[in-house]
């Protein structure tokens, strides 16, 4: 009996917005997102992800277009900043355009690690508009253990 | 050339599940032989690059060979890292015969030619 009360409390609308609420789900599984994550990253070039390994960070930007020459990576024992430019295609001109969504200027992008890195061991590659970079971190300082005597003053023989 | 609706991604069965599909940003131009449409697809090689036109619609389709690096864990995110799709509507001013593509350095560059309208003579029966 105690069945049936529970059925009888099942509101019917509420099945409703639960099957309308699985079907927009899978509607938005397939659909198209934007490459951004977020809105704050949605106008910025490159894209950046970072992972973290035990004894590196990884960096992953997304540089389409971007030729070598026009990439400059500057690893500090904190941070890294990159710098990119994207000329404009030749040919392209303003009214030319039908439509415009690619980026395009001079940008720096600056990202902070939360652990000492050793700038002077970075790799990098560049590949298919991709560039990877190695940043090993740096050995934890190391704790010397020595013996501190200590001293008691002698008290003053006037 | 119009975009079309973002409906299903891709040919069927070539996205894994749980696989994000993203849209590539793209540029347009006219001139006066055609149009030049390029897409950014960082990550997409000549190998996992898809471009099929049906009827009057270009698809494009773009696996990205961007991979999380193994032994890490995320520490920052600002894009998601899936593959490219999308679609347009072609005019029929367009010369899908003759249609020439390229990919360098993550950037595809489609040149779609404008089809050459010769006078025709009608014979008077």
């Amino acid at each position: 009996m105690k069945f049936l009360t529970v059925r009888q409390s099942i509101d019917p609308m509420a099945v409703l917005r639960q099957r309308m609420h699985e079907h927009l789900s899978r509607l938005l599984d397939s659909a198209i997102e934007s490459r951004a994550l977020d809105q704050r990253w949605a106008h910025q070039f490159p894209l950046i992800n970072l992972f973290e390994s035990a004894d590196a960070f990884h960096v992953i930007a997304e540089v389409p277009g971007v030729q070598a020459e026009d990439l400059d990576i500057d690893v500090s024992e904190e941070s890294l900043v990159l710098q990119c430019r994207r000329p404009l295609e030749p040919g392209a001109s303003e009214e030319s355009f039908r439509r415009q969504e690619r980026w395009h200027g001079v940008s720096r992008r600056e990202l902070n690690f939360s652990k000492r890195v050793k700038p002077e061991e970075v790799s990098a590659d560049l590949h298919a508009g991709v560039l990877s970079i190695r940043i090993p971190k740096a050995e934890p300082p190391k704790r010397h253990r020595v013996d501190v005597q200590i001293k008691t003053k002698e008290p003053d023989h006037d | 050339m119009i975009e079309s609706g973002a409906g299903s991604a891709g040919p069927a069965g070539s996205v894994e599940p749980k696989r994000p599909v993203c849209q590539p940003h793209v540029d347009i131009h006219e001139s006066e032989t055609g149009l030049i449409l390029r897409a950014d697809l960082p990550g997409v090689t000549k190998e996992t690059l898809e471009l099929v036109i049906e009827e009057n619609v270009l698809k494009i389709f773009g696996r990205s060979t961007v991979a999380m690096p193994a032994g890490t864990l995320r520490a920052h995110d600002e894009f998601r890292m899936g593959d490219f799709y999308r679609s347009f509507i072609l005019s029929d001013e367009l010369d899908t015969d003759n249609i020439k593509a390229e990919l360098e350095n993550g950037v595809l560059n489609l040149r779609l030619p404008k089809k050459k309208v010769r006078p025709r003579r009608i014979e008077v029966e």
